[in-house]
């Protein structure tokens, strides 16, 4: 390889350049043409060098050029023009989708144009691209499953842009679809990207698809309750809530006994916009009507039952609430057993049945339970 | 019938609590329409609003007092002619009160009404029942600056509730309104926050029409006042069967019953007529509320 700069014939250019108007590419290639064929300079590589910027057309990069700096940017803005007009009389997606079609295959088109401007034979160029599609397809089988799994996604519409949808445990709202991956921001403002491969492989629930929503509340009351009442009492609480729909109807379901509580679930109706802020007002609203109603919201307790010959375990609240057994048991230790109970304390006795005959006081101010629904979304 | 005198702009038809307001600086205004009680008060260039619901609205007398908490009044700050040259302060102290409108609207999506006692149309057989519907209040300001009132907000007089009309993919959000389908018009239905719609029913499928539940399309209604109350377009709802839906047409008039009446605000979507689901056959319960 020969350096050009070690040639010294060219540490005088510079003063030739600006002296005679060798600054233009035809006197340059002139003057490179006379210093390389001076046998006293015994240099032969600016006569290559003059050769090969003879044989470029400077036009022709200046038409490469001209197509890359100018075609790119009215590509960018014919692509943005179309998709702000798809989305006005479309939707997102529709113009996220148009927009690639068209950026996508414009960008390819003028790195071709270019290409061919300069001479660039495009012919070996596609043949090599069998070759190395198949290397390249070898090596990017990921890639290649998301772009494929992408195009499902488009055409298949399981959700568009802007709908909430849950993709195992992560919910979010969908930013964009891309080539390779979803994009979703999460309630607490994360971004999340999901390749196309895995949201067509896994289970995507899509949350804001329909326009009402049925919000389900598990209340548990005390097993000494009335369940008509309670009932009675949870269908007019909904329908004191402005924002549970009238149709379809609220219903009370009994699902079961549970260890401390009947188990009775609520299912109301709202816009799916409403359904946060249902939750929040129906669970505050049920406790204080519950509570207004001396209807008992039981807490988590357990019996304990030594079988039917022997006598049930009497059991008393001592100081701080530490209970203790009549037997000497631990918590008793030092205690006269009867003393609390001429105080007034009020002991409480396990039930010698089973759990259905459990209950025993709660606090009324015993919190009502938690739904369990992974689909909470914030407002809209 | 000659169509009513329209005089959508004017408020001389409206009768109080309705119409302007008239607001002295700093003096709080009330106006009770309906179970909503209002509050207006005109401070420092600013129109300030507060509004309640009245438990027992036959009992409210003089003696209510506007809210003392601050968070409970909506404030607008109005353009205050003069502040170029003299500065804002004096001007804003300066500025006369603005006339402030209260103007009845009819509710902005469809009713879904049940009649407290179902009743049944028999093939051929034909009903004229009247609904009361409670209004909205529009709060408007007329400004000086500006050709038309402004809107400041849109407040119902009777807070309904939400409910869904149609099945889970193509239905459409209505407002539930519980009431009496009355075959007459009495005297005591006519109540200033209330708007009477005629409907004439009539069943032309060849089977009993049984009416639990209708879809009353108030946005294809116009407004009237008379001396006593108002009224709205009367509608007639031709029934053909449950698959071909009813054919609603509107009169465009309001009915006979109303004594001189002019016409205070246009449909929002005015139409002559409709083919749309009118009667109530939900789902069922058991689709409504899908297994458990």
């Amino acid at each position: 390889m020969i350096d050009v700069l070690d040639a010294p014939g060219l540490l005088a250019a510079p003063e030739l350049l600006t002296r005679s108007g060798l600054l233009s590419p035809p006197g340059l290639l002139a003057w490179i043409s006379v210093q390389g064929t001076d046998p006293d300079l015994g240099f032969t590589g600016l006569g290559v060098l003059a050769t090969t910027l003879e044989r470029i057309d400077l036009g022709a990069w200046l038409r490469a050029a001209i197509w890359l700096f100018a075609g790119l940017p009215l590509l960018f803005a014919t692509t943005r023009w179309v998709k702000k007009w798809v989305t006005r009389q479309y939707s997102p997606q529709q113009a996220m989708v148009v927009g690639k079609f068209i950026l996508y295959p414009g960008f390819l088109l003028l790195i071709v144009l270019a290409l061919l401007e300069v001479g660039f034979n495009l012919t070996p160029l596609l043949g090599a691209a069998g070759v190395v599609g198949i290397a390249v397809g070898f090596a990017s089988q990921t890639s290649v499953s998301n772009v494929i799994s992408g195009f499902f996604l488009i055409g298949e519409k399981p959700f568009e842009v802007d709908d909430v949808i849950q993709v195992g445990d992560t919910v979010g709202r969908v930013l964009s679809i891309d080539t390779l991956s979803v994009k979703l921001r999460t309630f607490d403002n994360r971004f999340i990207r999901i390749p196309n491969e895995t949201i067509v492989k896994s289970q995507v629930t899509t949350v804001t698809r329909f326009p009402i929503r049925r919000l389900d509340l598990t209340v548990g009351v005390a097993y000494k309750e009335d369940i008509p009442r309670v009932r009675e009492v949870l269908m007019d609480v909904t329908r004191l809530n402005p924002r549970a729909l009238m149709e379809p109807e609220p219903t009370v379901f009994f699902d079961g006994y549970g260890e401390s509580s009947l188990d009775l679930r609520l299912a109301v109706w709202t816009y799916r916009e409403n359904f946060f802020s249902l939750k929040n007002t129906l669970l505050e609203e049920i406790k204080a009507r519950f509570d207004a109603e001396g209807i008992e919201i039981p807490f988590p307790h357990r019996s304990l039952y030594t079988g039917e010959v022997t006598e049930p375990f009497p059991i008393r609240l001592v100081h701080g609430g530490k209970t203790g057994f009549e037997d000497g048991g631990e918590g008793n230790r030092g205690q006269d057993p009867g003393r609390t109970e001429e105080e007034g304390d009020a002991p409480t006795q396990a039930p010698t049945q089973a759990p259905a005959q459990a209950p025993t006081q709660a606090p009324a101010s015993a919190p009502p339970p938690a739904p369990a629904d992974p689909l909470e979304d914030e407002p809209r | 019938m000659s169509p009513p005198p329209d005089t959508l702009s004017d408020t001389s038809p409206l009768r109080a609590p309705w119409g302007i307001v008239p607001l002295a600086s700093g003096e709080p205004v009330r106006r009770n329409i309906g179970p909503r009680e209002l509050w207006l008060r005109f401070v420092q260039g600013e129109i300030r609003l507060a509004d309640c619901i009245v438990a027992d609205p036959g009992s409210s007398g003089d003696e209510g007092a506007p809210p003392e908490d601050s968070r409970a009044w909506s404030r607008w700050a109005i353009p205050t002619p003069g502040t170029e040259s003299t500065t804002r302060g004096a001007a804003e102290s300066n500025a006369r009160p603005p006339s402030v409108v209260l103007r009845p609207s009819l509710p902005d999506r469809p009713l879904i009404v049940q009649p407290e006692v179902p009743f049944s149309l028999l093939p051929r057989a034909e009903a004229r029942v009247f609904i009361r519907v409670p209004l909205r209040i529009r709060v408007e300001v007329d400004l000086p600056a500006t050709p038309a009132p402004t809107l400041l907000r849109t407040l119902p007089t009777l807070e309904l509730s939400d409910t869904w009309w149609g099945g889970f993919l193509d239905g459409e959000p209505c407002s539930w309104l519980p009431t009496t389908a009355r075959r007459q018009v009495t005297d005591d239905l006519l109540e200033p926050h209330l708007v009477i719609c005629p409907m004439v029913l009539v069943n032309q499928s060849r089977s009993d029409l049984r009416v639990e539940k209708l879809c009353l399309r108030v946005e294809h209604l116009s407004l009237y006042a008379d001396r006593q109350g108002f009224w709205a377009d009367e509608s007639r709802v031709r029934y053909h069967g449950d698959a071909e839906g009813s054919q609603i047409d509107m009169s465009g008039h309001p009915p006979e019953e109303a004594q001189s009446p002019v016409r205070i605000s246009a449909p929002p979507a005015p139409v002559r007529g409709i083919r749309a689901m009118t009667f109530g056959r939900w789902l069922g319960k058991s689709s409504a509320t899908g297994s458990p």
